[in-house]
């Protein structure tokens, strides 16, 4: 694990789709690991590699808003991209206008957050693919604020903003008196590509605005 | 504050609260496999089958209601033929249905295998292939359920079901009676001639439902780990759905649910998105239900049905709580038609919610002792609005009851102003958010956003929603009236802003009553403004347009345009009146601090200006009453 990473994101709004309320929208609390990886993801990736998330510092205050958004109905079928890739005389769009549903969303306000990564390689990896390399590249693109896409808060709407962090994590707002440990309940931690998409959830605990990914994973509640 | 490091999530919270119900005696709450469903009529069946007489159960008000009922469990059924046990409408008992006139022709009447039984100008009342299928399907469970049971009760219903035709609906003179009622959709239940209680709540019924259910569960259910417990189980498909939340559709609506194709993730179908075990599943809608049913726990702010709770089973939380959320005057409101009982608890409640507010004024914390139950006690507020078939949460808010005590209070000492005799202490945030409508509106709907806002900021203690103050300044400008409840939020949003280090302002300018010493320049134009209305209302009594009506909304916002103009019509007046004199003084006091008229005030100018008006306004009545009082 030498070649970890620290990175501060920040944002005005996100949005952590709790998947129970995920179409009338409520945001959890905190940004869920597997929206971390999704930021690296956006920032560097190679299929020799795999994002590992260690530690997610909460920076500022956890607070809610309300809004209200035009969101589509549909999506465009698989099959029918399918039939578009074979030749076939298909009209590959989504009209908007027709296909329009409000939703309403409890999103997360002014978030700032500090996400502690390191990566593995994958049996992907080939011969010329060493850490030493991965990381030189990762840690460039980091710092000149390089992305493959514009890495985002849950959801498209809600950029990122992004900083790499050299020396100590910034202070929390939770830390000091208003810190100790609190309970964030089931969260998502990631989905089981693996295993029929299956998602899986960790029991998320925050003590002084820390969430130490991996010791949540070792109290158990993982499937 | 241990406690509160427990998570808060609302569909796990909803659970624990369910646990609590479910071990309280006094709260009668479903039990997994149950629900209750609203029940209009009680059919006495004899042992031979016969429908003997039919009971009305619903209430003898102007509207009937329907009365509320532990049944076995009704889940969901949308579109298909699904009967429930022992609990149905009349489609699935008599097998018959009232439709509209034009959806008949348009629907039924070219299609075969309809028998019309009675033919309205507006409504008829048939047999159609549906129907028929709903009515075998509901024999048929009855048959698979109680073939077993070996009690004349269930004999006697199955032996109805078997004889039972539905085209003899409307021959049968028992029916005859309540027929209209019978065909609006309400549910039945079914007793036996000889039995004291309802047949689904006899013994024998309920065991072989429970048995048949816990089997029917976990057929064919796909397991996975369930999001609020964390435990491998059987998943549910469907969630039951939510009912009571206004202006949602009648049939109830769901918090969880996925109808359409944009909400599926990663292939997964319904439920099947959100994993929420079967019995986590039941626990929170049964409970939430529960609360949206009960009007301790409930209120309504603008568009947002509101439910709270405490996580125990001590009432004396509820009761505060629903007094400091929808606060009501026992001493003026409800004397005459609230009972005794009702009575004594909100004086009760009263005096504890001045006590605490009393504290709180002089700085102090409250504790366990200040509202007679535990401070720690674990809050909840859910703030829940439509979107057609699905329910958005407005806003969520938990935190220890004293904390949520503190925070509410804190609101209404904001709040307080100057006020008249018969004005009531405690504005309720539905009343201050009515302020926001025009009179004229017929509908008198607040504007969907402003009740989640405001709601946000009282619990939260943070400054007022800026959308709020706007609305509230406008409506004071178009109708050039200023009453306490808005005086009071201008006060309050005034005084929050400058709490927090927002605005310029000095916090002790923004005071309860008339602050004469106050040098604020808008606030002195306030002042002044009043006492040029008095000025010209002593000189002519019956005027058709007055300073006010006509220079209300300039004066507040560009003084130096107006002033000028209002000194010298004021000189006029004041030369005809009799006491002009003490007006001419008054209006002296009042400019010694001005030292130009500003051209523009800002809104926070504005707001400030309401203020003095409002407070010298109230000044001139209570100097009245007290040399009136010297008089005599």
């Amino acid at each position: 694990m030498g070649y970890g990473i620290k990175l501060k994101v920040w944002g005005d709004y996100a949005c952590f789709t709790r998947p129970e309320m995920k179409v009338e929208r409520v945001s959890y609390d905190v940004m869920t690991p597997s929206a971390a990886r999704g930021i690296l993801e956006a920032i560097y990736w190679k299929p020799a590699i795999s994002w590992k998330i260690d530690k997610i510092h909460v920076l500022n205050k956890i607070s809610f808003d309300n809004i209200r958004r035009n969101e589509v109905l549909g999506k465009i079928p698989a099959n029918k991209v399918k039939n578009a890739i074979k030749g076939g005389d298909v009209s590959l769009y989504q009209d908007s206008n027709d296909d329009r549903v409000q939703r309403a969303s409890l999103v997360l306000r002014d978030v700032c957050y500090c996400i502690e990564a390191h990566f593995e390689m994958t049996d992907k990896a080939g011969p010329d693919d060493t850490e030493k390399k991965h990381y030189n590249i990762a840690l460039r693109r980091m710092k000149r604020g390089q992305c493959f896409h514009q890495p985002y808060f849950g959801c498209r709407e809600f950029p990122v903003s992004f900083e790499f962090i050299e020396g100590d994590v910034p202070d929390s707002y939770y830390s000091g008196e208003k810190g100790g440990e609190k309970d964030l309940g089931f969260m998502l931690h990631d989905i089981d590509f693996e295993d029929e998409n299956k998602a899986v959830f960790f029991r998320a605990s925050m003590t002084d605005g820390e969430i130490d990914v991996n010791k949540c994973l070792c109290y158990g509640g993982l499937s | 504050m241990s406690l509160l490091r427990r998570s808060v999530v609302i569909i796990e919270s909803l659970c624990r609260y369910y646990d609590i119900l479910a071990n309280d005696e006094s709260v009668s709450i479903s039990r997994p496999g149950y629900s209750s469903a609203k029940v209009s009529f009680n059919l006495i069946i004899s042992g031979e089958g016969e429908l003997l007489n039919i009971i009305d159960l619903r209430s003898d008000d102007k509207k009937p209601r329907p009365r509320m009922m532990d049944v076995p469990q009704q889940n969901s059924r949308a579109n298909s033929v699904t009967p429930y046990f022992l609990c149905e409408n009349a489609k699935y008992v008599f097998g018959v249905e009232k439709v509209k006139r034009a959806d008949y022709e348009k629907k039924y009447l070219y299609k075969g295998g309809c028998v019309l039984l009675e033919d309205g100008e507006k409504e008829v009342v048939l047999t159609h292939p549906r129907s028929l299928e709903c009515f075998e399907e509901f024999k048929k469970l009855h048959h698979s359920l109680l073939d077993v049971v070996n009690n004349p009760a269930a004999k006697g219903l199955l032996l109805f079901l078997d004889n039972w035709n539905p085209e003899d609906f409307v021959k049968n003179p028992k029916i005859d009676q309540y027929k209209d009622d019978i065909l609006a959709g309400g549910n039945f239940v079914f007793q036996y001639e000889r039995d004291d209680d309802y047949l689904h709540n006899s013994s024998d019924a309920r065991r072989s439902w429970e048995k048949y259910n816990s089997v029917g569960s976990s057929k064919g259910a796909i397991v996975g780990q369930c999001l609020v417990t964390g435990e491998s189980g059987p998943v549910a498909r469907l969630h039951q759905k939510i009912k009571g939340v206004a202006n949602a559709q009648s049939a109830g609506a769901s918090i969880v649910s996925f109808n359409n194709d944009a909400f599926y993730s990663y292939g997964k179908d319904q439920s099947y998105n959100a994993p929420v075990g079967e019995l986590a599943m039941f626990k929170y809608t049964t409970v939430l239900n529960h609360l949206l049913l009960s009007m301790d726990n409930r209120i309504r702010i603008g568009d947002t049905t509101t439910v709270f709770w405490a996580e125990t089973s001590d009432k004396t939380c509820e009761n505060l709580a629903n007094f400091f959320l929808n606060p009501r005057d026992a001493s003026k409101d409800n004397k005459e038609n609230a009972d005794e009982n009702q009575r004594v608890k909100d004086e009760k409640t009263l005096q504890i919610a001045n006590d605490v507010l009393k504290k709180i004024s002089r700085g102090h914390k409250i504790n366990s002792d200040d509202i007679k139950t535990d401070r720690d006690t674990r809050f909840y507020i859910l703030g829940l609005s439509p979107n057609n078939a699905r329910i958005a949460v407005r806003f969520w808010y938990m935190d220890s009851f004293g904390n949520f005590i503190e925070r509410v209070s804190r609101h209404y000492l904001d709040m307080e102003i100057v006020r008249g005799d018969f004005d009531f202490r405690y504005i309720s945030v539905r009343n201050l958010l009515r302020e926001t409508v025009p009179e004229s509106s017929d509908k008198g709907e607040v504007s969907p956003l402003l009740g989640g806002l405001m709601m946000n900021s009282i619990l939260n203690g943070t400054a007022y929603p800026a959308q709020m103050y706007n609305a509230i300044l406008s409506r004071v400008k178009v109708e050039r009236s200023i009453n306490y409840v808005r005086a009071g939020f201008i006060k309050a949003y005034l005084f929050r802003l400058s709490r927090s280090g927002l605005s310029s302002l000095d916090e002790s300018l923004i005071t309860m009553s008339l602050n004469e010493e106050s040098q604020n320049v808008p606030y002195r134009l306030g002042r002044l403004f009043a006492v040029l209305e008095k000025v010209q209302g002593e000189t002519n009594k019956d005027m058709g347009s007055t300073i006010n009506s006509k220079y209300f909304s300039s004066a507040s916002s560009t003084p130096a345009v107006v002033f000028p103009v209002l000194l010298k019509l004021a000189q006029h007046h004041i030369a005809k009146s009799e006491w002009g004199f003490v007006s001419n003084k008054s209006i002296e006091e009042i400019l010694s601090e001005v030292n130009e008229f500003p051209e523009y005030l800002n809104l926070e100018g504005q707001g400030m200006f309401m203020l003095g008006y409002y407070h010298q306004r109230k000044n001139f009545y209570k100097k009245k009453e007290s040399s009136s009082i010297k008089e005599e």
